[in-house]
């Protein structure tokens, strides 16, 4: 369940981050399509709260929000460097948390 | 229109005038504040690396009500005279029980208080390598080696500078939220660490902004005493309010024998449901006695400082009083100390807090570096280096760089002075700043390659702890993986995992001060004297780790 917040996490800022024009044209080399900026946005945004949820499921709301905290940053981090180092690794990485998490979540 | 263009003047104004503040509260105790973070981050880890600088100590934790038993056992007949007892039963990161006791007669000068580590299976003393251990880093980290109190207000006045340079670094800061999650290393020079440095503090920017805060608020009865003078007649009324566990009661010097401390700690325990983290026995032997149980700083956020208690009558027993439910302000204090402390953490909160707190110490070594880095870009090329920002840049590489091989340097001596040497733990500190200092002096020596050397350094001492490790003891990464004894595996990874992630800033750096000198040949006018010609390259070579060649603009200000 850990293991699904930092998944939510990452996969949250991985589409915050495509649904910013800098990155978008930096990983497809085209502007980013109006109609996909609403939806990533609004998944990214949703993938933290979830990840937030996730992480007070399993440690309770005190403990689970510092905890929350600190995987933001690492997640956060984490996707800054692969994004400047291997942007392609790091574009597959947010799709696999995505499909991850929900299952993470069950087991 | 002229009202907006007045407008946008004065924000600017302010943006101006915090990227000041921002950029001189940072200098000044930048390096202070680096060392502070670094031995901080390393402090989240005081009693496992302690465990890793005592390796012949192996036990395993006891339960605390028998544990309790033998510190009374063992006090009883080593310590019976003195006035107060404190007994802390092993946990799961402390397999020993820790004893402190108050002898009554100090020599002048002298507190007089013993520290005592007890083998719970035993229950006889421990006798290991004299070392500080974690608790090096833990005492560096707000007392800085310097006399009390000069250490802890020189750490605290850092400490504000900080909280100054992140408020304003966040107002200075004009794009928060746009570049947030931009790094763009290719760029070179201030571009790149601009980037680097903004990453760092921004991504990490609760954590930074929390533990600068708490830091100050843990010391705030020092700093800011206006308060306590005015409700309080002596401050000692103060803390036997605020800290009602440390509340100490007259003896009344009568012998009486004391209760049984064991069956109290288990009343504690079924009360509380959780762990009690210390007992504390006031003029054991005296009719007046009394026994404190203060609930353990890890079974909750807010009890760092700020725990839950219960006090017992040290002859009879008798429940006194006691504290479950802390009042909201007292929890308030409570989170926010112990937030800072972080002993509540979980081990793998921990490491969040380790590599969080790392990407701080990672934040101020780029706002270092970042400095240098602008002015460099300001400057004509070709032309003479300033003192001051040479004086700047051997300052950045002799603590930046420094103080890894220092630290790698403690760890060495840990292992390589002879375990029976008298007043070892006081050379493993100097052996500490004694190659700080040569770092120093190297960065002053050898203005070009300071960088590359003091990072390839740090990379070759800090790998070669474990490989000392394994020369000197039994307990090896090849021993303690396969038995899964993480404490000492842990660490020597950690180690290994340092020394990698030095070992690419070496090989950076060493590219970048190749690069300009090869990229642009051109820039270079041919005849030259040649003393200017080797001023210059030197001036040129020396741009530090990942900098690039001269950029007449600059995109910030």
């Amino acid at each position: 369940m850990t293991l699904a917040a930092f998944c939510l996490a990452y996969a949250g800022f991985s589409a915050l981050c495509l649904g910013m024009d800098r990155h978008y044209e930096d990983l497809f080399d085209r502007a980013l399509p109006r109609r996909h900026r609403l939806p990533l946005r609004l998944f990214g945004w949703i993938a933290l709260a979830l990840s937030l949820c996730a992480s007070a499921a399993v440690w309770g709301w005190s403990y689970g929000t510092v905890e929350w905290i600190g995987i933001l940053s690492i997640a956060g981090l984490l996707l800054i460097w692969f994004l400047t180092f291997r942007p392609r690794a790091a574009l597959t990485a947010g799709g696999l948390c995505a499909l991850a998490a929900p299952v993470l979540a069950v087991l | 229109m002229k009202a907006k263009g007045e407008k946008a003047q004065g924000e600017e104004g302010l943006r101006q005038s915090m990227s000041w503040l921002h950029t001189w509260s940072g200098l000044i105790f930048g390096w202070v504040l680096f060392a502070m973070f670094l031995t901080g981050t390393l402090a989240f880890f005081r009693p496992e690396i302690t465990s890793w600088m005592q390796p012949e100590i192996q036990t395993r934790p006891a339960p605390a009500a028998q544990s309790v038993a033998a510190a009374q056992r063992y006090l009883s007949e080593h310590a019976s005279d003195a006035t107060r007892w404190f007994i802390t039963p092993p946990s799961d990161r402390e397999p020993l029980i820790q004893l402190l006791y108050q002898s009554p007669k100090p020599k002048p000068g002298e507190r007089g208080f013993v520290r005592v580590k007890l083998d719970p299976a035993t229950g006889e003393a421990v006798t290991a390598r004299q070392t500080r251990g974690g608790d090096f880093f833990y005492r560096f980290h707000f007392e800085l080696e310097t006399a009390f109190p000069w250490g802890r207000w020189l750490a605290s006045i850092a400490g504000m500078f900080m909280l100054v340079a992140i408020i304003s670094g966040v107002i200075t800061h004009k794009k928060i939220f746009t570049d947030f999650f931009t790094f763009r290393p290719r760029k070179g020079g201030q571009r790149a660490w601009m980037d680097g440095h903004n990453a760092l503090s921004v991504l990490g920017l609760p954590f930074h902004l929390m533990i600068t805060f708490s830091g100050l608020v843990l010391f705030m009865a020092m700093l800011m005493p206006a308060g306590i003078l005015a409700v309080y007649e002596n401050p000692r009324q103060y803390s036997d309010d605020v800290f009602k566990a440390f509340k100490i009661a007259p003896a009344r010097n009568e012998p009486a024998p004391l209760v049984p401390l064991a069956p109290l700690v288990a009343q504690a325990q079924e009360h509380w449901q959780g762990r009690v983290g210390r007992v504390t026995v006031n003029h054991p032997g005296d009719a007046g006695a009394t026994v404190t149980l203060v609930r353990d700083a890890a079974d909750g956020v807010s009890y760092g400082r700020l725990a839950p208690y219960m006090r017992f009558d040290g002859v009879t027993g008798a429940l006194q009083e006691g504290e479950d439910e802390l009042s909201a302000t007292v929890r308030t204090a409570g989170v926010i100390t112990g937030l800072h402390l972080g002993l509540f953490a979980e081990p793998l909160l921990r490491w969040l807090y380790f590599l969080v707190s790392l990407a701080g110490t990672g934040m101020v070594g780029t706002g270092l570096v970042l400095w240098i880095a602008k002015r460099r870009q300001k400057a004509r090329p070709g032309a003479r280096e300033a003192f001051s920002l040479r004086l700047v840049d051997a300052l950045n590489a002799g603590t930046v760089a420094g103080l890894f091989i220092s630290v790698a340097a403690f760890f060495w001596a840990n292992r390589l002075l002879p375990a029976d040497m008298p007043g070892r733990q006081l050379w493993e500190t100097r052996a500490f700043f004694a190659v700080w200092g040569l770092s120093l002096v190297y960065a002053f020596l050898f203005q070009h390659r300071k960088w590359r050397d003091l990072l390839a350094a740090a990379a070759a001492t800090l790998a070669l702890v474990p490989v000392i490790n394994a020369l000197t003891t039994s307990r090896h990464l090849g021993v303690s993986l396969p038995a899964g004894d993480w404490v000492m595996a842990g660490f020597d990874l950690t180690c290994l995992a340092g020394a990698l992630l030095l070992a690419w800033m070496a090989r950076k750096a060493a590219r970048a001060a190749k690069a300009p000198a090869k990229g642009r040949p051109a820039a270079r006018p041919v005849a030259k004297p040649a003393v200017q010609q080797a001023v210059q390259s030197v001036a040129q070579s020396d741009m530090g780790p990942r900098q690039g060649a001269y950029e007449p603009r600059g995109d910030t200000p």
